[in-house]
């Protein structure tokens, strides 16, 4: 409730500021993928447990990812909620423009790695694009003591 | 007597303001790749099934990892359901996005090892977030 009246002039400066300018907002909300049962991963036994346990327990993983004689199982899911704002303003040949935006990029799961025998060797929980380290393929080398050529 | 362009805007002035203030609303669903079968995909058994019957049974993958000698097959079906309401100023948007995947190994003869199956893409949901 308003303990006074807005003097006229503050009205009529609300009002040029307000015709001049424009805020909108979205709130969006996302959903990818179904969180694993947090007891499943806990009942996985490093040293004991396999593949098929796993896959069992966790339903089909996310990635699979050949990681040196073995491999890393990921499953990931996203649930989130974020706000974007944009105010642009217009006074006579002056544009401006200001976005705020507090989107969560991050994509928290499980990892497990698995060794040549399909046996769990560790598993680890967090951020996927932490916990996932693309292995690096060999690349070829170009010898340089060739010729260059047109030398 | 003649209609000027006055009385035209005057007409049309409550049709102007309820389209610039009632909210809009829209839907949308996409689906990529074909939708998976449960049972089908329980028809794979390790052990007993080949690359040759996987095929059979479920096409051509969307996605071969090499492991080693050994391969791992991705099968995914994924729907995602959008919908959202514009108040004006405010919008407002959900996005839920499911499938339904399955991987299959295979040893290096191409025998299948393991089978891992999840069927969530009919959980996808239509839903406006609210504060």
């Amino acid at each position: 409730m308003f303990s006074k009246p807005l003097h006229p002039r503050r009205a009529l400066a609300l009002v040029a500021l307000l015709s001049a300018s424009c805020v909108t907002g979205d709130y969006n909300q996302t959903r990818v993928f179904q969180p694993v049962p947090g007891e499943a991963v806990q009942s996985l036994e490093v040293g004991r447990s396999g593949l098929d346990e796993a896959l069992a327990s966790l339903g089909a993983p996310l990635q699979v990812i050949e990681l040196g004689a073995g491999a890393a199982l990921a499953w990931g899911w996203k649930e989130a909620t974020d706000w974007n704002v944009t105010g642009s303003a217009s006074i006579g040949s002056v544009r401006g423009r200001l976005q705020f935006a507090d989107a969560a990029l991050q994509f928290p799961g499980v990892v497990l790695f698995f060794d040549g025998e399909w046996t769990l060797v560790a598993k680890e929980e967090g951020f996927l694009s932490e916990l996932l380290l693309r292995p690096q393929l060999p690349r070829f080398v170009e010898d340089d003591s060739s010729p260059a050529a047109g030398a | 007597m003649p209609i000027t362009t006055s009385s035209h805007l005057r007409r049309l002035a409550p049709l102007l303001l309820a389209v610039t203030v009632l909210p809009g609303c829209f839907f949308s669903r996409s689906r990529t790749n074909p939708e998976l079968s449960p049972e089908l995909a329980s028809q794979i058994i390790p052990a007993q099934s080949t690359a040759a019957d996987v095929t059979e049974l479920l096409g051509a993958p969307n996605e071969v990892v090499q492991l080693g000698l050994r391969t791992a097959w991705r099968y995914e079906h994924t729907v995602e359901k959008q919908s959202a309401a514009f108040l004006v100023f405010l919008g407002l948007r959900g996005v839920d996005t499911q499938s339904d995947r399955v991987w299959v190994f295979f040893d290096s003869e191409g025998n299948v090892t393991n089978i891992g199956t999840q069927f969530q893409a009919s959980e996808a949901e239509y839903d406006v977030p609210i504060f």
